[in-house]
């Protein structure tokens, strides 16, 4: 799912060799060219992957208004399923017994539940009908979490409906059964933008996370989507939470387009911390433990990779590149040393020491398809790393120039 | 970084939630209050000291609003031309981003342009680079401006290549033509009258730049807190810098906020008396002009910001 687990830590912990990426193959979903609008991404937000008969899949969205299927070691196309709008939101991946599944919700409003074998819809829920005044929604990666007998699927998505006289402007999070698309419940908590659902258990108790543009970060209850608390910020939140720990407590992470970071503990929703990056935060980033203590690593547009120490707030090192970065870097590992793959809209791809932010290996990306982009509204995809059945590691980066990259070690 | 963090704000959660959100009611409210002292002091204030002293502290607290209190973007036309396009789509990022226009642009409308005399950090900063550090002798002025121009182009070249260099850097660029312009005027005078249009071939760009969807920082982003953008920096800097050859040169010859509230401050219900008693050089009453000795031209007459240093008289019926 997107950002690895359920917290979004973005931590693979995956292990490759050495840091002496080659590129295996790459996949470009088409020649045709779709215009740039707002919201819109090349790719979904990341990819996800899975074993299913013996071969890893990768499964990701697509603008193309797809979600394709891949094998993971070749890069070949096993099947399409064709949504209504373009899928910019992360699908998930689960299993119910000898079945897999993957879930996408596109930004047709509709969640889709397809069989992961063969790309057949299994069930699909409409979470708003289409009318001449709705517009695309904004869809955000769900998450599947496993509680008792059942599947729950938590959904985060924004619609709106501008018709004159009654508008609507609703971000819903919605919880159903992962296996058969049954709604256990569904709570409108904004007007405005909602990010993908984060899940924490807490001495027990399960909760959901879920930040706002309009600068609420809600705490739901994840039995029924009751609200436990909210902190209101004075600038929007602009990214998913992270959950992660220090060494005192539970805590949620997220950033906003003024470059603020908030760390905020995540039974109460006291601020525990807030750190100043110089431009917009658009992903929370990636959390890692390095040295018996959480180290966050997290993207900005003012062209740095913040590395922060989870428990203080304080900033370890910063790594600069030669533009913005959007997208959320993901922990491997290298051996034994932690390391962080970082993808930057100067076309470049990163890996860096996690210790000490030093370049073990770059590559060069291709050139975003749009002449230009509208800052902090195009979304960005994340990389992933996923292992083979035969242990081979890959790096999987689908980038903004229309391709999927995936890169191995030699 | 650390030098930033001294920026801190003070406000971190909204005094006055807008419909429970990041929108602080407050902001609108200090701000209604600072016009309301500007516009009051421009209709009742007796003498220019009294007008000048209130005007001094006014822009002080405004200034500390913008760099200290509020996280808050004050890029009137682009958070308005932002701000209407998300009406119907997200109402309360709407309201937050069109209020603020509306407010001022209210104001703008009855008293004239206080917004720049009264409130505006950049032009309020310009001000005091072009009383504390003026250069005047000629000589000086162009060393100054060749200095400012050669030094910010190392700045921006050589320091931060980007992928989209214009895009980015917008507002350094603008402050560098900015340079250009002023060391035009001061070779030969007459070019001014021409001169002095360049802002709305800048008023016309800022508005298709942000109508596409360019996002770029401005020079005072960097004061209140919100892009620490190499960029602004750059441009506060030099626009900075040439003020002191060329008093508020930013707000005559580029600034497209300025120049669009100094369009809306043409139908103001308080105007300014026609040349003669305001703009004239022989006028005494005119040596404290906050944009200058430079009132021959009568297309300065709409470009009054209302800073009470001369004995203005209010609602000639000539006008």
């Amino acid at each position: 799912m997107f950002g690895v687990d359920p917290q979004h830590t973005q931590n693979s912990a995956l292990v490759f060799p050495s840091s002496s990426f080659k590129l295996a193959w790459n996949f470009h979903a088409g020649d045709h060219i779709w215009s740039h609008t707002s919201r819109r991404s090349v790719w979904s937000s990341s990819g996800v992957a899975a074993e299913i008969d013996g071969t890893m899949r990768f499964f990701i969205g697509s603008y193309t208004n797809n979600v394709f299927c891949l094998e993971a070691e070749t890069g070949k196309e096993l099947w399409r399923f064709p949504s209504g709008g373009p899928v910019n939101a992360a699908p998930v991946f689960f299993r119910a017994g000898d079945k897999a599944f993957v879930i996408a919700v596109s930004s047709d409003r509709i969640i889709y539940c397809l069989d992961a074998r063969t790309g057949e819809k299994v069930w699909s829920y409409e979470v708003y009908p289409w009318k001449f005044t709705v517009f695309e929604a904004v869809s955000t990666s769900p998450i599947v979490i496993v509680s008792g007998n059942t599947r729950q699927l938590i959904v985060s998505l924004w619609y709106a409906d501008r018709k004159p006289l009654k508008n609507i402007q609703k971000g819903e999070v919605i919880a159903l059964n992962a296996v058969d698309g049954t709604v256990s419940w569904r709570k409108t908590v904004s007007d405005s933008y909602i990010f993908s659902p984060a899940f924490a258990e807490i001495d027990g108790s399960r909760y959901l996370y879920i930040s706002s543009s309009d600068g609420v970060m809600y705490c739901l209850a994840f039995l029924d989507g009751t609200q436990i608390w909210k902190f209101s910020s004075s600038v929007p939140l602009s990214s998913s939470p992270l959950i992660t720990k220090t060494k005192a407590r539970d805590v949620v992470i997220a950033g906003t387009p003024f470059g603020i970071l908030y760390c905020l503990d995540a039974k109460n929703g006291k601020k525990v911390w807030e750190y100043k990056a110089g431009m917009n935060i658009v992903n929370t980033g990636c959390v890692c433990p390095i040295d018996g203590r959480n180290v966050l690593f997290v993207p900005s547009f003012d062209r740095f990779l913040h590395c922060i120490d989870v428990n203080t707030g304080t900033m370890l090192w910063r790594f600069e590149t030669k533009k913005y970065i959007a997208s959320s870097p993901i922990g491997i590992k290298i051996g034994d040393v932690f390391a962080v793959i970082v993808a930057s809209l100067d076309n470049n791809l990163y890996c860096l020491d996690a210790r000490s932010g030093k370049v073990l290996w770059q590559f060069s990306l291709g050139k975003r398809l749009w002449a230009f982009e509208t800052r902090a509204e195009t979304l960005w995809p994340s990389p992933i790393a996923l292992s083979l059945s035969n242990k081979t590691p890959f790096l999987i980066v689908p980038w903004y120039d229309g391709s999927i990259y995936a890169f191995t070690v030699s | 970084m650390n030098l930033f963090l001294l920026l801190r704000k003070i406000v971190n959660t909204p005094l006055i939630p807008v419909r429970g959100t990041w929108i602080d009611a407050a902001i609108f409210v200090v701000i209604f209050a600072i016009l309301s002292v500007a516009a009051g002091t421009c209709f009742w204030g007796r003498s220019p000291r009294l007008r000048q002293n209130t005007r001094f502290i006014t822009r002080i607290v405004s200034l500390c609003v913008f760099a200290f209190m509020f996280f808050r973007c004050i890029c009137l036309l682009k958070t308005s031309v932002v701000g209407m396009t998300q009406i119907g789509w997200d109402d309360v990022a709407a309201f937050g981003n069109f209020f603020l226009f509306v407010l001022i642009g209210s104001f703008v409308l009855v008293a004239g342009n206080i917004y720049c005399g009264w409130m505006c950090p950049l032009g309020f900063l310009q001000e005091i680079s072009a009383r504390l550090f003026p250069v005047k002798t000629k000589r000086f002025r162009f060393l100054l401006l060749g200095i400012i121009f050669v030094f910010g182009s190392v700045l921006l070249f050589l320091f931060r290549p980007a992928n989209d260099f214009f895009t980015e850097n917008i507002i350094a660029l603008w402050s560098l033509a900015l340079v250009i312009v002023v060391t035009a005027v001061l070779l030969n005078p007459a070019w001014e009258r021409v001169l002095l249009k360049t802002k709305y071939a800048f008023l016309v760009l800022y508005i298709l730049l942000t109508g596409a969807g360019v996002w770029f920082s401005e020079a005072w982003c960097w004061l209140t807190g919100n892009d620490i953008d190499y960029s602004s920096i750059v441009g506060f800097c030099v626009i900075f810098l040439v003020s002191s050859v060329i008093p508020l040169a930013w707000c005559r010859y580029v600034c497209p906020t300025g120049t669009f509230l100094f369009f809306l401050g043409r139908k103001s219900i308080v105007k300014i008396k026609e040349p003669g008693s305001c703009f004239s050089m022989e006028n005494t009453a005119c040596k404290g002009c906050c944009m200058g000795e430079r009132s021959r031209i009568p297309a300065f007459r709409f470009m009054c910001v209302r800073c009470g240093s001369c004995n203005y008289e209010l609602n000639d019926k000539k006008n």
